[in-house]
């Protein structure tokens, strides 16, 4: 009873008989309308006139039940898949607008596929807009640290701070004989960018083989009870952001050796790390 | 709501075809006793046929609906 050909066939008898009595009472207002001069009695009065007025008010009825048994049955069909569904007004304002974007990606990627550029010029390009940052980038990450005299004084780069009478001198000459990137120096000690971990890794290296404690770091704002406590002329590295750190290095490239065992105690904390840690 | 203005236009159909029929004797153009005449023939005739029609049209599309419904219930 509920099946699907069934239902069907009922909904179609359902809206058939609703035209087929539309379309008995559009034809029987049209003979109303005619019969009062089909058979000759329009001259008389009441009932022409009552035929007229009933013929034309039935076949303005049955016009209209006709259009909305009509618009029941075609929608159903719809319903059911017999007809094409057919897209409403706001689908078809999204697939104008879909079909618009669609042209537009179009148009807007197919020059970029046309000038494609050569990957090699992008690389040269590009190494050489970065290598100037780079330099630049190599200036900012120096660090300024106050010397013992004071004085607030920064080495680039590179560039090798003049030598001080200090208790690391051993260090201070191996870190000269390495790359140069990397100077320790008293008061200010530079790590380059470029090659400073390199240098610094086999500073530190070339430190801890030698028992030497070389690389304590100074704050940045050094405190003046931390001044005081510390020795002149001691070596000191600031380190850049994102360099490593010498005895860190040391440590991933060498077993720890026993004398790095001093090198923690009081206010000679050594923060090893990354880059993000501070070290004090 | 379309199914339910043809469902309204078949009840005004039957009407008209009710109307149809008590017209001549509502009016009074057919006079009581008289043999009737050829209008009064003629609405008697077409109202008949609409009244029957509109009626049968009714209860026809009624019970599809019914039966739509007895199709959809839920289970």
């Amino acid at each position: 009873m509920s099946s699907g050909p069934w239902s069907c066939g009922t909904a179609a008898g359902r809206y058939l008989s609703g035209l087929c009595v539309s379309a008995l009472g559009l034809c029987a207002g049209g003979w109303l309308v005619l019969t009062p001069f089909a058979f000759g009695y329009r001259t008389r009065g009441r009932a022409a006139v009552t035929d007229f007025a009933t013929g034309g008010g039935l076949v303005l009825i049955a016009l209209l039940t006709l259009g909305c048994w009509s618009l029941g049955w075609r929608r159903r069909l719809r319903a059911d898949g017999v007809l094409p569904a057919r897209p409403s007004r706001r689908s078809r304002r999204s697939a104008r607008r879909q079909a618009r974007a669609e042209r537009l990606v179009r148009a807007t990627r197919t020059p970029e596929l046309v000038a494609a550029p050569d990957p090699a010029q992008v690389l040269t390009d590009l190494r050489a807009l970065l290598t100037p940052l780079l330099a630049g980038e190599d200036c900012t990450l120096v660090r300024p640290v106050p010397s013992p005299n004071g004085t607030s004084d920064a080495t680039p780069a590179g560039q090798q701070a003049p030598p001080a009478p200090s208790a690391s001198d051993a260090a201070q000459g191996a870190a000269a004989q390495c790359h140069g990137a990397a100077m320790a120096v008293p008061g200010v000690a530079v790590a380059g960018v470029a090659a400073a971990d390199v240098a610094v890794v086999d500073v530190a290296v070339a430190e801890v083989a030698a028992g030497v404690p070389v690389m304590v770091p100074a704050p940045a704002p050094a405190p003046e009870s931390a001044q005081a406590a510390e020795p002149h002329g001691e070596s000191r590295q600031v380190q850049a952001p994102g360099h490593l750190r010498g005895t860190r290095s040391a440590s991933f490239l060498a077993p720890a050796p026993p004398p790095a065992e001093p090198l923690l105690r009081g206010a000679e904390l050594l923060m090893v790390g990354t880059g993000e840690e501070e070290a004090w | 709501m379309v199914n339910r203005a043809g469902m309204a236009g078949l009840v005004i159909i039957f009407l008209t075809g009710a109307w149809l029929i008590a017209a001549p004797f509502a009016l009074r153009f057919q006079p009581s006793g008289a043999s009737w005449t050829g209008g009064t023939r003629m609405d008697l005739a077409v109202g008949g046929v609409l009244l029957v029609a509109a009626f049968a049209g009714f209860f026809v599309a009624l019970a599809g609906r019914v039966r739509e419904l007895y199709a959809h219930r839920p289970d």
